[in-house]
């Protein structure tokens, strides 16, 4: 029962080209003492002042009508099937190729994960999602992975024939858009995440919900905190899910210093390993976003062969190079009972065995990026002499 | 007189230069979360319960919901 992230942080940083750049961007964090020490004044620790500033920040930029400050990006989606009232036997369609929180959050409120295969996008493929449509289906919980927006014209218009709502897993996707429309918008509810990774993140867990349906925003309003209308009444039963006000300050800061920096610079760094690496025969890239669409790169991805061989020997030049995720979420123990006979994953299978992501963030100059190419470049150049 | 019902900015004033000294340090190692300061937290409140295990959650409503 060991905490494993302990070692794994103290591997990870280690590495010169790492994708954890945290000890850079805290590196002075005066800005943000100086915050906490005013916020110590109003003693409004949880869902206080700072917190409301950041629901407005994330309202501008999503354009959306409501946001509400949350424990994670995970609770994000559990609270927005939560305020669906699934019941036994309900079914949510998502995909296998994602972070388990995403399937966690259907099967802890209740439903049942129904997984459709993905694209060479790495998104849900949105022409095998009618098939899968039973009269149980109560929600489609679309993964905009990696900070790709999913194809939101054809998932719009299932979602309107059939009447089911979106929920979108825009944890990857902060300041993405999908021809001009910001990722979060497009269905009932948004989920961001500020996990320390993301493209805004926290000094731990944190998240915010977009919506601009009322009703539905009513709902998550109580059920984040206990159902609570005023100190002394309780109108549903609910949970535990506040944003800190020392993370809502962290996120506050990051989105007003940092983030129009990290996005580009994160967009620039891909876009550079993108025309470097195109030409190797070795290597393949999934399908990029349009120009009318914007992909933030929150991880970048590229297809390869001899994928753990490659991620192995990137590791050992001090590249952090990292497969996300060896084992898609189809294949987990936990994903057992869920698995109904004949699931067949092909592409998802297919990618698992051939995609990396590589470093990309902010703090990378020319020369680091170039490191990367070189070393892939030799490796495949030298690849049996290399053990 | 006043008389308020808690007194959180006293306990913070006075140690301030702990608590910011020990954020930096967090901040530098990017263990934010389920890192090494809780692990010792955790040891050092299984010490005074006298309990063999105990985890870190996000707050008592979670760890009676997970229990």
């Amino acid at each position: 029962m060991k905490n494993f992230l302990i070692k794994q942080y103290q591997k990870d940083i280690k590495k010169k080209i790492s994708h954890n750049y945290l000890p850079y961007q805290f590196k002075n964090s005066s800005q943000i003492f100086k915050k906490i020490k005013l916020l110590i004044k109003n003693c409004d620790f949880t869902l206080g002042k700072e917190v409301i500033t950041l629901e407005n920040n994330f309202k501008k930029l999503t354009k959306t009508k409501y946001a509400f400050g949350v424990g994670s990006g995970t609770d994000a989606m559990f609270l927005s099937l939560r305020a669906l009232d699934l019941k036994k036997g309900d079914e949510v369609i998502t995909t296998s190729f994602t972070f388990y929180s995403t399937v966690s959050a259907i099967v802890t409120a209740g439903g049942t994960p129904v997984f459709i295969d993905i694209g060479n996008d790495l998104n849900i493929n949105p022409d095998l999602i009618e098939k899968k449509i039973t009269k149980k289906t109560k929600a489609l919980l679309i993964v905009h992975w990696a900070g790709k927006v999913c194809d939101m014209e054809k998932i719009l218009k299932i979602s309107k024939k059939y009447k089911i709502p979106i929920i979108e897993d825009a944890c990857h996707a902060i300041g993405a858009s999908f021809k001009n429309k910001s990722a979060g918008s497009f269905g009932l509810s948004g989920c961001f995440s500020f996990h320390p990774l993301k493209n805004i993140n926290v000094w731990g867990d944190g998240g915010v919900l977009c919506t601009n349906n009322k009703a539905f925003a009513k709902k998550i309003y109580l059920l984040r905190n206990h159902g609570l209308v005023s100190r002394n009444r309780c109108k549903i039963f609910g949970y535990n899910s506040r944003l800190d006000t020392i993370q809502a300050i962290v996120a506050n800061y990051i989105f007003k210093n940092r983030l129009k920096i990290i996005t580009k610079k994160r967009i620039l760094n891909s876009n550079y390993l993108d025309e470097k690496l195109k030409n190797n025969k070795d290597i393949s890239l999934p399908v990029r976003s349009d120009k009318n669409s914007k992909e933030v790169f929150h991880l970048y991805h590229i297809f390869c062969k001899k994928q753990k061989k490659l991620v192995a020997y990137l590791n050992k030049k001090g590249i952090d190079a990292k497969i996300h995720y060896p084992i898609p979420v189809h294949k987990q123990q936990a994903a057992k009972k869920y698995i109904k006979k004949g699931l067949n994953l092909v592409n998802t299978d297919r990618i698992v065995r051939k995609i990396i992501s590589l470093p990309v963030h902010e703090y990378f100059k020319i020369k680091d990026l170039d490191f990367i190419i070189e070393s892939i470049n030799f490796f495949y150049k030298n690849e049996n002499s290399i053990h | 007189m006043k008389i308020p019902f808690i007194n959180l900015k006293k306990n913070f004033i006075n140690n301030k230069k702990i608590f910011f000294k020990a954020i930096s340090k967090v901040g530098k190692s990017g263990d934010f979360i389920l890192g090494k300061e809780l692990f010792l937290f955790e040891k050092k409140v299984s010490k005074i319960l006298k309990v063999k295990y105990c985890l870190g959650v996000g707050n008592g409503t979670d760890a009676l919901f997970l229990a």
